[in-house]
């Protein structure tokens, strides 16, 4: 029970911080990336200004376990390998395209239109297309 | 069709790379994870390129 009131808090939270801060906005997203172009490098404070509490958060959940059980989860593998590299810079490439990534996908399911829909369907569908190449090319540590 | 396109390329991003914006870039970076730096970094270069591409040198988006 408190974990999942804890997690519907966090959650609401979360959604309602993406939505402020314009990471719903794709419009602005894509702006944020358009270095090339009309640049709007606001969005880059938004990660920062998550990044603190964030890492206030990991400094605080050291030696701790979480109240509602199970464990923080630990740091995975410790350098970047191709993996990384390949998924990155195709994660990249379709947030630039429509200007959404996941979570804000989900946060603005409510009043993005179809788009947004079509658009998940597609996140889910790449996500089931990605585990065999994957399992391939990393196999995944027991 | 560009939002289908993008909606695959994110999905399978994620799983093969392992996280996303906040995943990697909020709590990697936070725990000062190389690996959550190193996908950051790619990410952001792939947008980027990606947007130069479409939106200022074919004008698709």
């Amino acid at each position: 029970m408190r974990r999942n009131v804890s997690a519907f808090v966090a959650g609401a939270l979360f959604g309602g911080g993406l939505f402020i801060s314009g990471m719903t906005d794709t419009a602005k997203v894509q702006g944020s990336l358009d270095v090339f172009g009309d640049w709007d490098p606001t969005l880059a404070f938004v990660m920062g200004g998550a990044i603190i509490p964030m890492a206030i958060a990991w400094a605080v959940a050291r030696d701790r376990r979480p109240l509602s059980g199970g464990a923080f989860p630990a740091p995975r593998l410790p350098e970047p390998g191709r993996d990384l590299i390949v998924g990155s810079m195709f994660f990249g490439m379709g947030w630039g395209l429509a200007g959404l990534c996941p979570r804000p996908a989900l946060a603005s399911l409510s009043y993005g239109g179809w788009g947004h829909w079509l658009f998940l369907v597609a996140m889910l569908a790449g996500m089931w297309a990605a585990v065999p190449p994957r399992a391939r090319l990393m196999p995944e540590p027991a | 069709m560009i939002i289908i396109a993008a909606g695959l390329l994110v999905g399978d991003g994620m799983r093969f790379g392992n996280g996303c914006t906040s995943g990697h870039g909020v709590c990697g970076i936070s725990r000062l994870s190389l690996r959550g730096f190193g996908a950051t970094v790619f990410y952001i270069l792939a947008g980027g390129l990606t947007v130069a591409m479409f939106r200022e040198v074919w004008g698709v988006i």
